[in-house]
Order: structure tokens, then sequence, then C-alpha cells
């Protein structure tokens, strides 16, 4: 997957943890542990919303694209 | 209010295949019971069918379209009827009037294959193996795949398998009929009655032909690939936070 969630790197800057921010945000532990380990598939505009609200950042600060080279070749030809 | 009714439904449905699984449990009585009764009686009754031969009936029907081509004549209509009841009590067998079909009787020394025509459903109002395993298996699958089943979660990995397995049971047996089939003409002997080209093994009637069929199957079978892929839709739906 070519996007990264650093979800724990704005955790750190915001000196929050997790259990603190699941419960700021109203989503359950174990769904904002899928989305910082990057297992999760989507995200809501609505999660992705209350999260930004409650670390004080923007989506850019929290997702990043980092496309793997084999797919890049494969979008040239 | 759907999540309501869907409750109800699923509750209702457990209580139907469990109904369901009772009376399979019943009918293996019921099978042990003919069992007995076949391995002792050494007479056998055989339930005729009528109006055309049972086994194998598409290769009559596929004949008989050839020779309607063959002739340029509109399509077949005469089959080959059994005639009415005669008794032949100086042969082997004979024919036994009954309120539903005409029973062909005639001894049969060997147990086992009386045993065997027992199994296969050959003998009127008995309960078959093959019917029995429907029951039996496929009222197991069913009540399981209700008690799975949620309003949260319609979809699980074990249902899709039972509804696969389910699908595989009805195919299977409607393809069994057809070995069923064969077996009653090698275990039946030959008779032939008066006015009629086949021998009267050809008429022999089962009760597998109650069993759902092969459209049945296929319906089940497309059902559970569609259900397979509801289940592979509701785990990367789990995935979206």
């Amino acid at each position: 997957m070519p996007i990264v969630v650093n979800l724990d790197v704005m955790l750190a800057r915001r000196k929050m943890s997790l259990s603190a921010l699941a419960e700021a945000v109203g989503i359950t532990l174990a769904n904002l542990s899928v989305l910082k380990s990057g297992k999760a598939k989507a995200v809501r505009f609505s999660t992705l919303a209350a999260i930004c609200q409650a670390l004080d950042c923007q989506p850019a600060d929290l997702l990043e694209h980092q496309p793997d080279p084999a797919d890049l070749r494969r979008g040239a030809e | 209010m759907a999540i309501s009714s869907f409750t109800w439904a699923l509750r209702f449905a457990r209580i139907l295949a469990g109904i369901f699984l009772f009376v399979g449990c019943g009918l293996t009585l019921v099978l042990l019971g003919g069992m007995a009764d076949a391995a002792t009686d050494s007479v056998v009754r055989l339930s005729l069918r009528t109006d055309r031969p049972a086994q194998f009936e598409f290769w009559y029907a596929m004949q008989a379209g050839y020779e309607d081509g063959a002739k340029h004549q509109p399509r077949h209509s005469a089959w080959d009827k059994l005639p009415a009841l005669q008794l032949a009590p100086g042969r082997a067998f004979d024919l036994v009037a009954n309120p539903i079909t005409p029973l062909l009787r005639y001894p049969e020394p060997s147990a086992p294959k009386r045993l065997a025509l027992l199994a296969l459903g050959a003998l009127p109002g008995a309960v078959s193996v093959p019917g029995l395993l429907f029951w039996i298996y496929g009222s197991w699958l069913l009540l399981k795949l209700v008690q799975d089943v949620t309003p949260e979660t319609p979809f699980t990995e074990a249902n899709a398998r039972r509804l696969a397995r389910l699908a595989l049971l009805v195919l299977g047996l409607s393809l069994w009929d057809y070995a069923a089939q064969a077996c009653v003409l090698a275990l039946v002997p030959a008779f032939r009655a008066v006015g009629v080209a086949s021998s009267l093994n050809h008429y022999v009637q089962l009760s597998t032909e109650e069993l759902p069929g092969f459209q049945v199957g296929f319906m089940l079978s497309v059902i559970a690939a569609v259900y397979r892929r509801g289940v592979v839709l509701s785990q990367e739906a789990e995935l979206v936070i």
C-alpha cells in the first residue's frame, strides 16, 4: 500500500496516547490500532476530520504517499 | 424495523431447521424399521410409473424426438405406457392394484438385494439413504447456518462453506439419481409384460425423484458464490475506519 499513515508521529508530537485519541475521536481502540498499523483499507472523511480535529493537524500530516518504484514503472509503460 | 423483522425471520428459520433435523432423526428410525422388514420379507414390492419409463427418462424422450423428426410427425404424445392391470399367476411376478400406482411384486431370495433396493429408494413408502442424507445433513447445515447468522454479521466464512456444501449435496444427489437408476436396472429382473417394449424394471419409481434436482443445486451454487463475494466485501468493510 503506497499510502503511509503517520498517526504515531502525530501522536508523539502531541504527546497523546492512542487510547486518549480513541476516546476523543469516538472510535474503538481496535479500529484506531488498525489505522495506525497501516492495515486499514480506507478511512472515512468523518473519521479523518475527527482525528485532525483532535490532533489539531491537517490530513497531509497524517497521510503520506510513498509509491512503490514498481508501481511507477507500470504506469509509465 | 428491518433489523427486527430479520431477527424474527432468523428465529423462525432456526425453529424450522430444528424441526427438519428432528424429522430427519425420525426418518432414521423409519429407515431402520424398513430395513428390518426388508431383511425378513422375501417378497419385493416396487411401485411402477404408468405413463412412461421412469429409468433414464431423458433417453426415451430423446429417442421419441428422433423418431418424430424422422417421420415428420408432431411431437410424440403416446408414450410406451404400462398396460392395464394384469395378473400373471403362472409367472415369476405379478402386478398388484394399488390406490396410487400399480406394484410389481416378485420373490427376491437375496436379502442384500432387497436391502439395496430399500436403500436406493425403490420400495414404496420407505425412506431412501440419499433422502435421509439430504434431510439430516441438509438440515444440519441449515441449522448451523442460521445459528451463525446475526443481524450484525450476516456474512461469515463458515456459512459460505456451508452454502457451498449444501449446493454440492444437492448436485451430488441429483447425479446419484442416475447411478441409482442404473443400480435398480441391475437389481430388478427384466420382467416382460404384454404390449410393453421395455422391461418392467424400467418403470420402477424411486422415492429420490422427490428430492431437489440439478436446477436447485445450480441455484444454490450460484447463491453460494454470491454469498462468498459478500463475505470478502464484509471483511474489507471491517478494515474501513
